[in-house]
Order: C-alpha cells, then sequence, then structure tokens
C-alpha cells in the first residue's frame, strides 16, 4: 500500500525533497517505514532520524502520522494504513 | 572568589557618581549569577510599587557564573533586569554577543543603575574608571550609529556597547537594548527603562584577567565540551537554525497567524527556514567562545528592501511573517532590520504590527491614521513602515508604540479581545489554543507572555502528553522546565546547548570555574530559589491569580481549521492547570508562595510579602 | 629555502568566536584575558572575521625598530624572542608591526610575541581548538601553492560549464 512521507527541516535539505510516496506492507509500522528509508538513504539519514541506539527517535524530531504526534499514539509502533501521512519535523527551542 | 568579581557597580545617574559594592560567595552560590543576581538584585533595590519610568526604577545588568572564560557558549551573555513598563511587574531579558564577557573583564559582575541624567548621557566603563559621558550628539541615532561613534569618539574599537535606539529615547514600551550589532536584551521594554533615564548606552572595555579555579581541569572538561558543541546536539541549529520551526510548527497547526486569527499560513513554505537559507543567508557567525556558531546572518540582494541586512531566528520571523500575513523573506528581514537599528523589540514590535492590521481591517484604525499606509494583512511594505512608525511615534504608531495591551484600552470597541498579550507583554511564537502545557507556560511565566522561561511546548509537540486536554499534572512539568531554565539562565548557558548538558556537569563545570562545591541537587535548588524570589516581587507589585491568564481570543476563539482545529484553552482547563502549577510549587491557590516554602529555599526574608495572603 | 611556518587563518572559515583568544591566554598565563593573547580577531560587521598573529616577518620590522635590541629572530623558525632584561615596554615594535601581532605583558610590561606554543604538545593551542578550522600553521610556500590549485580549478570548472552550455 502506497504511504506519503513528508520531510521538513534538515532531512529536507539532506535528501533534497519535500515529500515522497512510499509503497509499503499493510500494516507497516512507523518504525518499519523508518528503517526502510534509511536503508534507502544511508547513514545520514539514519542520523538523523536515530539516536545511536538505532531504536529510538532522535530528541528533537518529531514524527506524526496524519497530523497526530506519534507519542500520543503507539509511538514507533503506530500502525499505517492506506493513504496515511508520515510527517518528519524538526522541533528547535526557542529562537528569539 | 574565582571567576566571580564580587564587585558590584552602583551609578547615580542624577549626580553622576558612582561606587562599588561587593557580594561574597554565599551570595554567589544561592543565586550563581544572571537570572539570580539580576532579580534579587532588582527586589532588593526597588521600593515596592514605583512607576516603571520614575528614576529610582533600577536598571540592572548581571553576567553569569562562567562569564569571560572558555565554558562553551556562556562567555557573553548578560542579563537586564528593570521593574518592566510593559507589565508594571519583572522586566528581564538576555543577551549575549560580546558585551557580557567585557563587563566581567571590566571587574564587575552586577551593574544597578539609577536616577536620571540631566542631559543625554552614557555610561563608560573603562575597567575601575566609570564616567557618565555626554550624549547629547548621539541622541537620535541608531544603535549602530551610536556604537561606532562611541568607539570612535573613544578611540577604542574593541568597546562593547549596549544601545538604545530612537524608541527607547521615545519611551516606546517595546523598546530594547542592542549590543554588537545583532544581539539584543529585548523583552520587556527595557530600552525605554534607559530611556526614561536619559540613558543612551552602556560602553565598557574590560583588561582584567578572569582567573578561574581549576584551569586545566576545565580546559580538560572543555575539549569534551566542544566536541559535543560540534555533535548532533547542535548541529540543527548549526545548519538550518531556528527558522527551520516555521514549517514545524504550520505542520502542527501550532503557528500563530494574522494576529492569531488561525494556526497555520498558506504562505509559510516561502517563509520558511529552508527558504532562508536557501536564497538569503550569507554568513554564519558566532558569539564569544562559541564553537556552534549559530547566527544566521540574512542579506537581501535585489528588490525594494535591497541591501537589508539582519540576523534572522523562528520568533522574528514568526511575527513579521505568518502574524502579520506576509508571505515574503525580505520585508521580514527588512522589518528585523528597522527593528535593531531604531531599537525595539522584533517579537513585540511584530505581535504589534498585526494588532494593528486586524484594527485597520476592522475599520478600527484608519488610512489617515497609518499615514497612509494599507495596514492590512499581507502588505510587506506597510509592515516595514509600520515598524518604523512605532519606533518614531509617528501617526498611530504612537498609540502602537504602547503596546497592544494598552493600545487596545485607547483604541477600544472590542479590540481588548484580540491584543494578544499576558501581563501587557506580546505573545510569542508558539500557538497556544492547541499547546495546552505550553499554555500554562505562558500563563504563570514571570516576565509575561514568554517561551523562553519554561520551554514546555516540547512535551506538547513532541506528544509526550495530549496537548489538546489541561490536567493537573502539567503544573510539575512546567514547575521542573523553569527550574531548569533557571538554571541556564543563571549561568548563563545557551540553550541551544541545552542537549550536551546534564545538572551534574553543569555543577562540576560551576565548581571548576568558581572553586564553590555545587551539585546537580543545588544547583536545581538554586533554579527554584530564583523562581520563588521572582514571584515574590511579582506580588510585591500587584500579581495576583488573575494575572496569570490568557488572552480573550485563546480562551474564547476556537483555532477555525488544520490539525488542531476546534482547540482552545477555556477557563476550566486554565483553572486546572494553574491549580496543578500552584500545588507543585508550594503556592497558595493564589499563586503566593507559602511560608513553609520560603523557609525551604532561605527565603524567608521575604515572608512579609507571602504574608500578604494565606490560604 | 627558509620554511618559516606561521599560524594563519581563512577569513571564509572564521566566525569570529574567539576561542583562539581564549585558549592562547589559558596556555600562556593560565588566566582569561584577550588583552594576553597572542592571537587576535578583528569583526567588521558585517560579516567580516580574521584572526591575526604574527606572520614570522623576513627581515622582521619589530627586531629592527627596536632601539635596545631586544628582540632577536629565530632563524630557523622564524619565531621572534623577547630578552625580558632588554625589553622596557617602550612598544616601539608594536607600532612598527603591520599586522598588530604583538602585545604588551600587563604585569611584566614587556612585549608578548606568538611563539608558536613551540613548548606546547602539539603545536599552536589555537590552531587545535579552533571549532571551524579556520587556523593553520602553514608556510608561504604553500599558500601560494594553494592559491594556485584554486585558481586552476576555477578556470577548469568554468572552462567544463561553458563547453556545456
Amino acid at each position: 500500500m502506497r504511504v506519503k512521507v513528508q520531510y521538513l527541516g534538515p532531512v529536507r535539505v539532506m535528501l533534497d525533497k519535500r515529500e515522497e510516496e512510499v509503497e509499503v506492507s499493510l500494516k507497516t509500522t512507523v518504525y518499519e517505514l523508518l528503517r526502510k528509508l534509511s536503508n534507502t538513504y544511508g547513514e545520514g539519514f539514519e542520523r538523523e532520524v536515530f539516536e545511536d541506539d538505532g531504536g529510538s527517535i532522535r530528541d528533537g524530531l518529531i514524527i506524526t502520522v496524519n497530523g497526530r504526534a506519534i507519542g500520543q499514539l503507539d509511538g514507533v509502533r503506530t500502525s499505517l494504513k492506506l493513504g496515511d501521512v508520515v510527517t518528519l519535523l524538526p522541533l528547535f527551542a526557542g529562537g528569539g | 572568589m574565582n571567576a566571580y568579581t564580587g564587585k558590584i557597580l552602583y551609578v547615580d545617574l542624577t549626580s553622576g557618581r558612582s561606587k562599588t559594592g561587593i557580594f561574597n560567595e554565599d551570595f554567589a552560590r544561592a543565586y550563581i549569577g544572571g537570572t539570580g543576581f539580576g532579580i534579587k538584585t532588582l527586589i532588593d533595590n526597588q521600593e515596592p510599587g514605583i512607576d516603571p519610568f520614575d528614576p529610582q526604577n533600577p536598571l540592572i545588568y548581571a553576567v553569569g557564573a562562567a562569564s569571560g572564560t572558555m565554558v562553551p557558549c556562556a562567555s557573553s551573555k548578560f542579563g537586564v533586569f528593570a521593574k518592566s513598563p510593559a507589565s508594571n511587574l519583572l522586566g528581564e531579558a538576555y543577551s549575549t554577543g560580546q558585551w557580557g564577557a567585557e563587563l566581567r573583564q571590566a571587574g564587575y559582575d552586577i551593574v544597578v543603575i539609577k536616577g536620571k541624567s540631566p542631559k543625554p548621557a552614557y555610561l563608560w566603563i573603562d575597567d575601575e574608571s566609570v564616567q557618565r559621558m555626554d550624549a547629547s550628539h548621539l541622541w537620535g541615532k541608531t544603535t549602530w550609529d551610536t556604537e561606532e561613534t562611541i568607539r570612535n569618539d573613544l578611540g577604542d574599537q574593541l568597546i562593547r556597547v549596549s544601545a538604545i535606539g530612537p524608541a527607547g529615547e521615545k519611551l516606546v514600551r517595546t523598546a530594547c537594548l542592542l549590543n554588537d550589532h545583532f544581539r539584543a536584551a529585548g523583552r520587556t521594554g527595557l530600552g525605554a527603562v534607559a530611556g526614561s533615564k536619559n540613558l543612551k548606552a552602556v560602553a565598557v572595555r574590560g583588561t582584567h584577567d578572569v582567573k578561574v579555579a581549576q584551569p586545566e581541569e576545565l580546559r580538560e572538561l572543555c575539549k569534551d565540551l566542544y566536541e559535543r558543541c560540534k555533535g548532533p546536539a547542535t548541529s540543527k541549529y548549526r545548519g538550518l537554525g531556528t527558522p527551520a520551526n516555521v514549517l514545524t510548527l504550520n505542520a502542527q497547526g501550532a503557528l500563530p497567524t494574522r494576529n492569531y486569527q488561525s494556526a497555520t499560513f498558506e504562505g509559510a513554505e516561502t517563509v520558511s527556514g529552508e527558504y532562508l537559507n536557501e536564497h538569503f543567508v550569507t554568513k554564519i557567525e558566532g558569539c564569544t567562545a562559541c564553537p556552534c556558531r549559530c547566527e544566521h546572518i540574512a542579506e537581501v540582494r535585489e528588490g525594494p528592501f535591497k541591501g537589508a541586512i539582519a540576523r534572522v531566528e523562528y520568533e522574528p520571523t514568526m511575527a513579521f511573517g505568518p502574524y502579520c500575513g506576509v508571505d515574503r523573506l525580505d520585508a521580514v528581514i527588512k522589518a528585523i532590520e528597522y527593528c535593531n537599528l531604531y531599537g525595539v523589540d522584533a517579537i513585540s514590535t511584530g505581535i504589534v504590527v498585526g494588532f494593528g492590521m486586524e484594527c485597520y481591517e476592522r475599520e478600527l484604525i484608519t488610512k489617515e491614521d497609518t499615514g497612509g499606509l494599507e495596514l492590512e494583512f499581507g502588505n510587506g511594505e506597510a509592515m516595514v513602515e509600520m515598524v518604523k512608525k512605532i519606533a518614531l511615534r509617528k501617526d498611530v504608531g504612537d498609540v502602537l508604540a504602547e503596546g497592544v495591551k494598552r493600545a487596545s484600552e485607547k483604541i477600544g470597541r472590542g479590540s481588548e479581545h484580540f491584543a494578544m498579550h499576558i501581563k501587557g507583554v506580546e505573545v510569542t511564537g508558539y500557538e497556544l489554543r492547541g499547546l495546552k502545557t505550553c499554555a500554562l507556560g505562558y500563563a504563570v511565566s514571570r516576565r509575561g507572555a514568554d517561551h523562553q522561561r519554561h520551554g514546555s511546548y516540547g512535551w506538547d509537540l513532541g506528544g509526550k502528553v495530549d496537548r489538546f486536554k489541561a490536567d493537573k499534572g502539567r503544573g510539575k512539568l512546567v514547575m521542573g522546565d523553569e527550574d531548569v531554565y533557571c538554571i541556564f539562565d543563571s549561568m548563563i548557558l545557551c540553550k541551544f546547548t541545552r542537549g550536551i548538558w546534564d545538572f551534574d556537569l553543569i555543577a562540576k563545570v560551576y565548581s571548576l570555574v568558581t572553586g564553590i562545591p555545587m551539585t546537580g541537587a543545588e544547583l536545581l535548588k538554586a533554579g527554584e530559589r530564583m523562581s520563588n524570589l521572582a514571584r515574590l516581587y511579582n506580588v510585591r507589585e500587584g500579581l495576583t491569580r488573575k494575572g496569570d491568564t490568557l488572552p480573550p481570543r485563546i480562551m474564547k476563539d476556537p483555532i477555525p481549521s488544520g490539525v488542531a482545529k476546534g482547540s482552545y484553552v477555556n477557563q476550566e482547563d486554565l483553572d486546572i492547570l494553574l491549580d496543578g502549577y500552584y500545588e507543585a510549587r508550594g503556592w497558595t491557590k493564589e499563586g503566593v508562595p507559602k511560608k513553609e516554602k520560603l523557609k525551604e529555599l532561605g527565603l524567608e526574608a521575604y515572608a512579609n510579602i507571602a504574608g500578604k495572603e494565606e490560604s | 629555502m627558509v620554511r618559516h611556518k606561521f599560524v594563519t587563518v581563512d577569513p571564509d572559515k572564521c566566525v569570529g568566536c574567539r576561542i583562539c583568544e581564549y585558549v592562547c591566554s589559558l596556555e600562556k598565563d593560565k588566566v582569561f584575558n584577550p588583552t594576553r593573547s597572542r592571537i587576535r580577531v578583528i569583526r567588521i560587521y558585517p560579516t567580516t572575521n580574521a584572526s591575526l598573529t604574527c606572520r614570522l616577518c623576513e627581515d622582521a620590522p619589530c627586531v629592527i625598530a627596536c632601539p635596545r635590541k631586544a628582540l632577536t629572530q629565530s632563524e630557523e623558525t622564524g619565531v621572534i624572542m623577547v630578552d625580558d632584561d632588554l625589553c622596557n615596554g617602550c612598544g616601539w615594535c608594536i607600532e612598527a608591526c603591520d599586522f598588530g601581532a604583538i602585545c604588551l605583558d600587563p604585569d611584566k610590561k614587556v612585549v608578548r610575541i606568538c611563539d608558536l606554543c613551540s613548548n606546547r604538545e602539539g603545536g599552536p593551542a589555537c590552531v587545535e581548538w579552533c571549532p571551524e578550522e579556520a587556523l593553520e600553521q602553514t608556510t608561504k610556500d604553500i599558500l601560494s601553492q594553494k592559491a594556485r590549485i584554486g585558481a586552476v580549478q576555477r578556470l577548469v570548472k568554468a572552462a567544463e560549464t561553458s563547453k556545456a552550455a
């Protein structure tokens, strides 16, 4: 099934891409989707998205599914469905 | 003492005379520096209830514990404090650049300026020599011209200058104090306090040694700290910089747009951090002893605003971009440049212009009032011109210069509903209707609407809590955030490096620098002490629970569209949030620190303030 | 061939953070004080930053200027050495230096000049600590070699671009 992935911030600059459609299998989790993208885009992308342990999302990066932060869903185990929009958002402190 | 100079400079602008006082290790350990020094000095040196423009309102500068050392991103930060003409409560603002280190090198950690000079003056601190200098030829000059002229007059290009522009001279309530071209002690109108004293600038040159207790150990530790400053914890600040928040917040329906009429902006892409870096950023510079370097300097190279140059962060971008419905960065950069030159806070002034735009569109002010400007949302040229009019108090700029609170009181006709301020200080860049933990942080922030005293949007946007619901547990989160930020604001450490520190590490650095033993727990206690002392000050100056509130639009109008559609913070939400916060803090239901809390923190001396309300 | 290796800056990389000043004064005098540093940063707004220190001039003007012959130059390294007993802090050498690379020790009242951290393992502290890697210790030959390489690379790139167009 197809889901849409949107890129903001450093990841967008790195990939030079705003968004794309990605083909994944049914009930793929957010974690599995991000792993797949890491395999496609390599180490630079992986380091932007994952902490060193490879299991948790990097501090300061928010992942949303259809606008809702995954922390309020099932975290990285959140299951995706057809047409879902997954967005990678960097959050900065302050800036005044 | 090591690092600390132990000296306080007291200046009387009326007579032009100054004297020195001292502080000891107990004071240093209890209040650390920056925030702690500033609030403590203010509460002890200002008569309760005075008018902020009274000559006896002390204008206070305070450096951090690590000022003038190689501790990363800590060397040059300083705080400015006074009773605020915006809120009539605690005024406090922080800046960085090069000025702070220079003051410590000159031999002072705190400067207390009272009185009013009979003629325009600037303060010239040249190591031990302190003089009130004639500034008649500087009055009316921009902040940049002021710095250049002072350096040329005194013949030293390394003099650091903290100056007001024409706005401070004219007592504009969003006036700031600017230093080193691109840095400002911006918020709460402290530039107007300086203006009310006929004080154009504070110029400082310091050539003394700054000795730390254990220099070799500190240097060794800094090797690791500097590495971390160049690592993943800070990479986004060194890369795109904070303006990348524009698209993040837009995607989350958390971007204040058109004076808070909505939470998403259709023009966000062209005022985004991504767009800024691609088209406008020409150089990234650093403050003193900063391995990160995050100052994104942007230049406009063509069009009607050609030549404009400014350091661009998220907040001013929000304030002059989405907040005013403007989708072009050249106008945003020009507006920020005007703010720097004329000496007004970019955030507050952008909010004021946005308010003016809504007034104009509702025909509460006319084209005659605006001096011919079509002050509509999206009109970048009018926005830029309005900044100037506010700074110079021209046309309706004279009313708007009072800040949205007072301007809406004057304009009336329902404009109070959309005057976006808390305690008289304009809102900043997080749409609070859909961020309820953050909304609490803003409602209780000691200097009025503010994200920098807590950063509690992290819980909401990070998905760690349900941002659309209010519960009593948020109080503890906000309290924790506030006290931690007090530590940062007293050392003074740049919050962009937050990811490299833990409290024990900060305590270790504190001890290596000052020679004073310190633990992470003691630092947290000190942070709590500062938060409570600030509250006592505000209570003394008249703050009650009623003042811990949110603007009417946030409490009555739901977000109209987007991911956060329908959300807002009603009175019931607010009461739950406040109750939880006051409880966590050990305060009464009216928000007054209880006697037990004062005792716990060594603040019994202020019990008479707390004694006013008991429950 | 004389190969004096001095510390020089790449102004495109320098951000004006002054960490070089802090580590120099710490290394030499165990305190933080930019006025004691033998390398000094200049920032010209809005965006020009560069740090300057002794460039180990041939026929060093500071040596020639000194009325008491307190300064001598090492033939091997090019470093300017100060005889503290002879130097009286008159400052003539400070004025003679085109680069402002000489400063006065505020306690001893004798002049101080970059000595390339000859006693330090790892060489110049400023070079090691610069977070932007804007400083390097190099010779005039190497600098001109780099300029030539850069010039040829730009020429080649321009030729390729116009060929493609």
